[in-house]
C-alpha cells in the first residue's frame, strides 16, 4: 500500500525545470534512499513533497499522501499533513533552530500546534522524546539553547522533534552530512530505531552510496532533475542500468576503494616533524585553563608523497594543519625541511572552505598566480602562468574571468590546488578538503590529487576525518587522538590494526558490513 | 549592475543639474543676490523676480542659485572632513586593537549619546562665527558612525581566511593592506560618503536656520529660512518653500545614490548564499 | 549574564567619565576665565572676598585633573552655576523644562516606533513587491526632508491654511492634545524614515532563517511563525535601535521646540547658546548625555535578556558528545 505517490511532479523555476516529471511512490514500512549529486534535485524534491518551495518556484504533477492530493488540501488538513503525517530531519546546521528559543520550546510549540497540549504535560512529553533520543541528560539539554549543542546532538533533537508527533513518513535530507564519521553512524542508529519501533516509512536523501547501503530497502537515483534508476538496493551495485548510477557506483569505488600501489616508497625525506606540541589558553576572566591541543607529534612526509591524518573533531587534526603551514608557531618540537630548519615557502595549505581563503573581489585568474603577484613576477607572465595552471587542475579557461562566488564548491578546491602550485609548493596540506562536497566531486578530487602528486611530484598531506578517503588516497596514515597519534601504517596495516581507536573508527565507517556488493569497498 | 548605472541614474543626473546651476549662478542669477531693495520687499513670485524677493527685497533665486554653492561647498566639505577623520580612527581602530581602540569606541561611543543639534550647538557657542567653524563643526562632530563602520569591516576583513591565504602566499602587511584591506573597504566609504554629505547638508541648513550657523551676510539655503517662519503667518510663503525644496530635492538624490551605491558595482555576491538544507538546489 | 551585566555597567560609567572630560574642556574653552563662564555678569555684582572664595571653590589655582575632581564633584551635588540671563540656578531653569520635553519626546517616541514597526513589518512581509518598493521609496522621501522644513510646511497647511491646529505654545499645559500633534508628529516624521527602513531589514533578515522553513516543513501556522518567531528574533537589535533613537528624537526637539514654542529643553538649549548662557547649555548638554546614557544601557540590558547569542556567553555550557 503506497503511502506516498508523486505522479510527474515537476518544479519549474525561472532558468527551467529543477525536477522533471518524477513519477514514483513509496510503500508504508519501506526505507526508500534518494541519491543523486549536487544539484540533481534532491533536496527540491522533499521541498516539494512538503509544500515548501522557495520563492518563485512553482510545482506541477501531484504529490499523494495516502491517496490525497498534498497541493489540495485545505490549510487546516495540510497542518495536520506536516506536523503529524511527515516528519522532516534537515542536514545539520544551526539553521534549523530559532537561535533565541530553548531546545524544550521547541517541542511544546509543537505539542501546542498540533496536539493542543500545554503546560507541564508539553514539558513532560518534550523530557520523554529527548531521552528517547539517546540523550543522558535530557533536563539539561531541554534548557540549552541551540547554539550550546554540538551537531550530534543538533541531529538527535531534530529526529526527537519530527518522531514526537508519531508520523507515519519520516523524510530525512542529508542528515549525516557534513558529521564525524562515529557521529553519523549513531544517527543512522537512530533513525533505525526510530523504525523498528513504530514501523513507519523512511524517506532518506543522500549523496553518500556508504549511507545508501546501510538503509536502504530500495534505491531511486537522481539525476539532473530526472529518476533515473529505481529499484532494490542490491542491484544498483549488481546490475545498474542507468549511466548515472554506474558513475556512482565507480565513484563510490574511487572513494572507497584502494589507491593503485606507489611507484616504490620514495626515502627522500621532506618533512620530518619531532615531538611538536602545543596548548591554548582558553576560559573567561577567572578561570584560564591550558588545553593541550598536540601533545609530542612526531611524523614525517617523504617527497611525492601522500600523507594521511585522520581523527574526529577536536582531536587537533587543525591545529597541525596549521603549524604544519606555519600561520602559528609552534609550543615545542622541530619541524625540519629537507634536514633544515628553514621554514619553506614551499610548504602550502588548502584551507576546509576554499571559497572563503579567496579573496571575494579577485578573479580566478588573478587568484591562481596571487602568489606571484606578490613575488612581483609580471603580468603577462602571470596571466600565462595561470592559464596553464587552470587547465592543469581541469578548469575550463573561461574560469579565468569569474570570481569564486560563482563557481562550485569543487571548482573552487580545484583553484585552490592550482594556487599552491603556483608558487610551486612542494608539499600541500589539505585541511578537510572533501568536507563540503558530494561523493562524485570527491572522486574526481582524488583523481586529480594522484594525477598532480604523478606529473608533479608533489607531496599531500591529506587531513580528514573521512577514514575512507583516507583510505582511497594515502600511502601511509597517521591516525591522531586527542593530540597524540595513535596509530600509524598502510591502509592494510590500518585495516589489520590491533588499536581498538582505529578499529572503532573503521566500525563507524557507513555501509560496512552490509554485503551488497562483493567487488566495491576496496581494503574496507 | 555596471558603474554607468550609477552615473546615468536619475538622482546623479539631477544632483549634477544641481550643482551645475549652483557653479552657473552668476550666468543665471541676473540679479546681485545681496542687492537691497526696500521699495520691493517681500514680493510674491512672478513680477520680474521668478521666485519673489524677501523681507529686504532681495531676489530669492538669485540667492538660491548662490545660497547653493554655499550650502552643497559646505556639505561636501564637511563629509570630507568626517570621511576622513572616520577612515583614520575607523583604521586605527580596527587594527590596534586593545586599549586604543577601547578608547576610540568609548569616545565616539560618548559622543553618540550627546544628541547631534546639542553637541553642535555647545561647539558653535565657543566657536567663532563664520563658514569654516561650520565647516569643521559639521565635520567633527559627523566621525563616529563612519569610524565604527570601517572599524568592524576592518576587523571582519583581518579575520578572513583570505587574509591569512595571502600572507601564506608572502604578502607582507603593506601588501595585504593595500591589496586586499583598502579595496574591500571602499564600497562601504561610497555609501558612508553619500549618507554623510547629506546629514552635513542638512545640519548646515539646521545650525544656519537656528541662526547659529553661516552669517547672514553669505546666502545659503539653510539661512535664507531663518527668517522665514515670521512671514509664513503673513502669507510669504516663498520664502520658505523654495530654499526649503532644494534642500529636500538635494538630501533625497544623494539618498537615492547612496542606495544605488549599496546595491551597486561590485563584485558578484561576496559568497554564495549557503543553503543550509542539503547540497542540491535550485 | 551577571558578567555581561557588569561589563556593560562598567563600560557606561566610562562612556560618562569621557563625556564629564568633554564637558570639562568646554569650559575650558569658554572664552573668558572659568570663574566669569560659571557666575557670568553676577561675578560683577560681588565683592572680592566672593570672588576670592568663588575662585578658591573652583580650586582655579590647582592643577587641571584636581580642578576636575573638584568641578566633577560640585556637578554631581547639583551645583551648576547660576544662569547668565536670570541668574537663577541652572539647575532650576532646567528641571522646569523637563516636563513639556518628556511629553513630547513620549508621544513623538510612540508614533515613531508605531510607523516604523507597522511600515517595517509589513512591507518585511511583502519583499521586494510593490507596497514594499513604495514604502521605501516615501521613506527616503522622508529622510530627505529638514525636519525645521516639515515643521514649517506643516504650519502653513494645518495652522494657517485650514486653521485646524494651534502653531505655538502648549495652551493649557503638556497634555495639551491640539497643542502636542503638530511638534510631535514633524519629529516622528522627520525620523520616521530612516526608522521604517532599519526595521524593514531587520525583519526581512529574520524572515529569511533556514528555521522558518523547518517551522513550515512541521505545520506551524505563518500567523504563529510571524509572531513567536519573525518578531521576537529581530526584537534585540530594534530594542537597541529605539533606546538609540531617543538621542536622535532628542536632537529633533531642538528644532521643533524652537519653531512651535514648545517651553522644553530643547528651545532652552537653543536660547542658551543664543545668548551664551554656558552655564545652562553645559548642563542640558550633561543632562541629555547621562539620559542618553543610560537608556543606551537598559535596552541593551533588555535586548541580552531578549536573545541569548547577545549575552558573550556562548561557548560555555557547550556538550560535546
Amino acid at each position: 500500500m503506497a503511502i506516498l505517490e508523486l505522479d510527474r511532479l515537476t518544479v519549474a523555476g525561472d532558468r527551467g525545470d529543477i525536477i522533471t516529471g518524477l513519477t514514483f511512490s513509496i510503500d508504508e514500512g519501506e526505507t526508500a534512499v534518494m541519491i543523486g549529486g549536487s544539484g540533481s534535485g534532491k533536496s527540491m524534491t522533499a521541498r516539494a513533497v512538503l509544500g515548501i518551495l522557495p520563492d518563485g518556484l512553482r510545482a506541477s504533477g501531484d504529490v499523494r499522501f495516502h491517496g490525497e492530493s498534498v497541493f489540495h488540501m485545505p490549510t487546516e488538513r495540510r497542518r495536520t499533513y506536516l506536523g503529524r503525517g511527515t516528519g522532516i530531519v534537515f542536514q545539520d546546521s544551526f539553521g534549523t533552530f530559532d537561535p533565541i528559543r530553548t531546545i524544550r520550546q521547541h517541542f511544546t510549540e509543537l505539542f501546542s500546534v498540533h496536539l493542543g497540549l500545554k503546560g507541564k504535560d508539553a514539558d513532560r512529553r518534550a523530557l520523554y522524546w529527548i531521552g528517547r533520543a539517546g540523550i543522558l541528560d535530557p533536563v539539561r539539554v531541554a534548557a540549552a539553547y541551540p547554539h550550546e549543542l554540538s551537531g550530534g546532538m543538533r541531529q538527535r533533537i531534530q529526529i526527537a522533534l519530527a518522531a514526537s508527533l508519531e508520523p507515519e513518513l519520516l523524510i530525512a535530507d542529508e542528515p549525516t552530512t557534513a558529521l564525524d564519521l562515529n557521529i553519523q553512524d549513531a544517527i543512522l542508529e537512530l533513525l533505525k530505531e526510530w523504525k523498528k519501533e513504530t514501523g513507519g516509512t523512511l524517506l532518506l536523501i543522500t549523496h553518500d552510496l556508504g549511507v545508501a547501503r546501510e538503509m536502504a530497502d530500495r534505491m531511486l537515483v537522481m539525476d539532473n532533475g530526472r529518476l533515473v534508476e529505481d529499484g532494490p538496493a542490491r542491484q544498483l551495485f549488481t546490475a545498474p542500468r542507468s549511466r548515472a548510477a554506474m558513475q556512482l557506483t565507480d565513484d563510490w569505488r574511487t572513494v572507497g576503494g584502494a589507491p593503485p600501489a606507489d611507484k616504490a616508497a620514495s626515502p627522500s625525506h621532506l618533512l620530518d616533524v619531532s615531538g611538536l606540541s602545543m596548548s591554548y589558553r582558553t576560559g573567561g576572566l577567572f578561570k584560564k585553563r591550558e588545553v593541550r591541543a598536540l601533545d609530542e607529534v612526531s611524523l614525517s612526509i617523504g617527497s611525492g608523497e601522500i600523507v594521511g591524518l585522520i581523527g574526529e573533531s577536536g582531536g587537533g587534526k587543525s591545529t597541525l594543519a596549521r603549524l604544519l603551514a606555519g600561520i602559528e608557531p609552534a609550543r615545542a618540537g622541530a619541524i625540519s625541511w629537507h634536514g633544515t630548519r628553514n621554514w619553506p615557502d614551499a610548504v602550502q595549505w588548502v584551507h576546509q572552505d576554499p571559497a572563503a581563503s579567496f579573496n571575494p573581489g579577485w578573479t580566478a585568474g588573478r587568484l591562481v598566480a596571487e602568489g606571484l603577484e606578490y613575488r612581483g613576477t609580471r603580468r603577462t607572465e602571470r596571466e600565462r602562468t595561470a592559464r596553464h595552471l587552470l587547465s592543469e587542475v581541469g578548469l575550463p579557461s573561461e574560469t579565468a574571468q569569474q570570481y569564486p562566488g560563482e563557481l562550485s564548491g569543487g571548482m573552487n578546491q580545484r583553484l585552490a590546488l592550482a594556487r599552491t602550485l603556483a608558487v610551486s609548493a612542494e608539499l600541500v596540506v589539505l585541511d578537510e578538503p572533501f568536507a563540503s562536497l558530494d561523493m562524485s566531486t570527491q572522486a574526481k578530487m582524488i583523481r586529480l590529487i594522484r594525477s598532480l602528486r604523478d606529473r608533479e611530484g608533489t607531496a599531500f598531506l591529506f587531513i580528514t576525518h573521512d577514514i575512507r578517503a583516507a583510505f582511497a588516497l594515502c600511502s601511509r596514515i597517521y591516525v591522531i587522538r586527542q593530540g597524540q597519534i595513535e596509530d600509524h601504517g598502510s591502509p592494510a596495516e590500518l585495516a589489520a590494526s590491533e588499536n581498538p581507536y582505529t578499529k572503532s573508527l573503521l566500525e563507524h565507517v557507513p555501509g560496512r558490513g552490509v554485503d551488497l556488493c562483493n567487488n566495491g569497498g576496496g581494503v574496507l | 549592475m555596471k558603474i554607468k548605472h550609477v552615473i546615468f541614474s536619475p538622482a546623479a543626473v539631477g544632483l549634477f543639474l544641481l550643482a551645475l546651476l549652483s557653479a552657473a549662478a552668476p550666468l543665471l542669477a541676473g540679479v546681485d543676490p545681496a542687492e537691497v531693495r526696500m521699495d520691493r520687499i517681500l514680493q510674491p513670485p512672478g513680477s520680474g523676480h521668478p521666485l519673489g524677493t524677501d523681507e529686504l527685497g532681495r531676489d530669492v533665486w538669485s540667492r538660491l542659485l548662490y545660497g547653493g554653492r554655499v550650502s552643497l561647498a559646505v556639505g561636501f566639505l564637511a563629509m570630507a572632513l568626517s570621511i576622513s577623520v572616520g577612515m583614520i580612527l575607523g583604521t586605527i581602530s580596527g587594527l590596534a586593537g586593545g586599549f586604543i581602540d577601547r578608547l576610540i569606541m568609548r569616545t565616539s561611543d560618548m559622543l553618540l549619546s550627546i544628541p547631534s543639534i546639542l553637541l553642535m550647538i555647545g561647539l558653535q557657542a565657543i566657536a567663532p562665527a563664520g563658514l569654516l567653524s561650520v565647516i569643521l563643526v559639521i565635520g567633527l562632530t559627523g566621525w563616529m558612525l563612519i569610524t565604527r563602520v570601517i572599524r568592524t569591516e576592518i576587523r571582519a576583513i583581518r579575520k578572513e581566511t583570505y587574509m591569512l591565504a595571502a600572507k601564506k602566499l608572502g604578502a607582507g602587511p603593506v601588501r595585504r593592506f593595500i591589496s586586499h584591506l583598502l579595496p574591500r573597504c571602499l564600497p562601504s566609504i561610497i555609501v558612508l560618503a553619500a549618507g554623510s554629505a547629506g546629514h552635513a547638508i542638512l545640519a548646515e541648513a539646521t545650525l544656519s536656520f537656528l541662526g547659529l550657523g553661516i552669517p547672514q551676510t553669505i546666502p545659503s539655503w539653510g539661512n535664507m529660512l531663518t527668517g522665514a517662519q515670521g512671514y509664513l503667518m503673513s502669507g510669504a510663503w516663498w520664502l520658505a518653500v523654495f530654499p526649503g525644496l532644494c534642500i529636500a530635492l538635494t538630501i533625497y538624490f544623494i539618498h537615492v545614490l547612496g542606495d544605488r551605491l549599496q546595491a551597486g558595482p561590485r563584485c558578484p555576491s561576496a559568497r554564495k548564499e549557503q543553503n543550509p538544507h542539503g547540497h542540491s538546489g535550485a | 549574564m551577571a558578567l555581561f551585566l557588569l561589563k556593560r555597567v562598567a563600560e557606561s560609567a566610562f562612556v560618562l567619565v569621557l563625556g564629564s572630560l568633554l564637558c570639562f574642556a568646554f569650559i575650558q574653552l569658554i572664552p573668558g576665565d572659568p570663574a566669569a563662564a560659571m557666575y557670568g555678569d553676577q561675578l560683577q555684582k560681588l565683592t572680592e572676598a566672593d570672588r576670592l572664595r568663588i575662585s578658591e571653590n573652583l580650586g582655579l589655582d590647582e592643577p587641571v585633573p584636581v580642578q576636575y575632581i573638584h568641578w566633577a564633584s560640585q556637578v554631581l551635588q547639583g551645583n551648576w552655576g547660576a544662569s547668565y540671563l536670570t541668574g537663577e540656578p541652572a539647575d532650576e531653569v532646567i528641571v522646569r523644562t523637563l516636563l513639556p520635553t518628556a511629553v513630547l519626546l513620549m508621544a513623538s517616541q510612540v508614533l515613531m516606533i508605531g510607523l516604523a514597526l507597522f511600515f517595517g513589518l509589513t512591507s518585511a512581509l511583502r519583499r521586494d513587491g510593490l507596497y514594499d518598493r513604495i514604502v521605501l521609496a516615501a521613506s527616503v522621501l522622508l529622510m530627505a526632508i529638514p525636519p525645521f522644513w516639515l515643521g514649517l510646511m506643516m504650519m502653513l497647511f494645518f495652522s494657517i491654511r485650514l486653521g485646524v491646529l494651534p502653531s505655538s505654545g502648549m495652551g493649557a499645559g503638556p497634555f495639551s492634545i491640539s497643542h502636542l500633534i503638530l511638534p510631535a508628529l514633524v519629529i516622528a516624521l522627520s525620523h520616521a524614515g530612516y526608522y521604517i527602513r532599519l526595521f524593514r531589514n531587520h525583519f526581512a533578515a529574520s524572515s529569511m532563517g533556514g528555521h522558518l522553513l523547518a517551522l513550515r516543513a512541521r505545520g506551524v501556522p505563518h500567523r504563529r511563525i510571524v509572531i513567536a518567531h519573525i518578531l521576537p528574533n529581530a526584537a534585540a537589535p530594534l530594542i537597541v535601535y529605539t533606546g538609540a533613537s531617543l538621542a536622535v528624537s532628542l536632537a529633533g526637539s531642538v528644532v521643533v521646540e524652537t519653531i512651535f514654542s514648545w517651553p522644553g529643553l530643547g528651545r532652552l538649549a537653543l536660547k542658551s547658546a543664543l545668548a551664551h548662557d554656558y552655564p545652562v547649555l553645559l548642563g542640558i548638554i550633561l543632562l541629555s548625555m547621562a539620559f542618553v546614557i543610560l537608556v543606551n544601557l537598559l535596552a541593551s540590558l533588555l535586548a541580552a535578556w531578549m536573545d541569548p547569542r547577545l549575552r558573550g556567553s556562548g561557548a560555555e555550557g557547550r556538550n560535546g558528545q
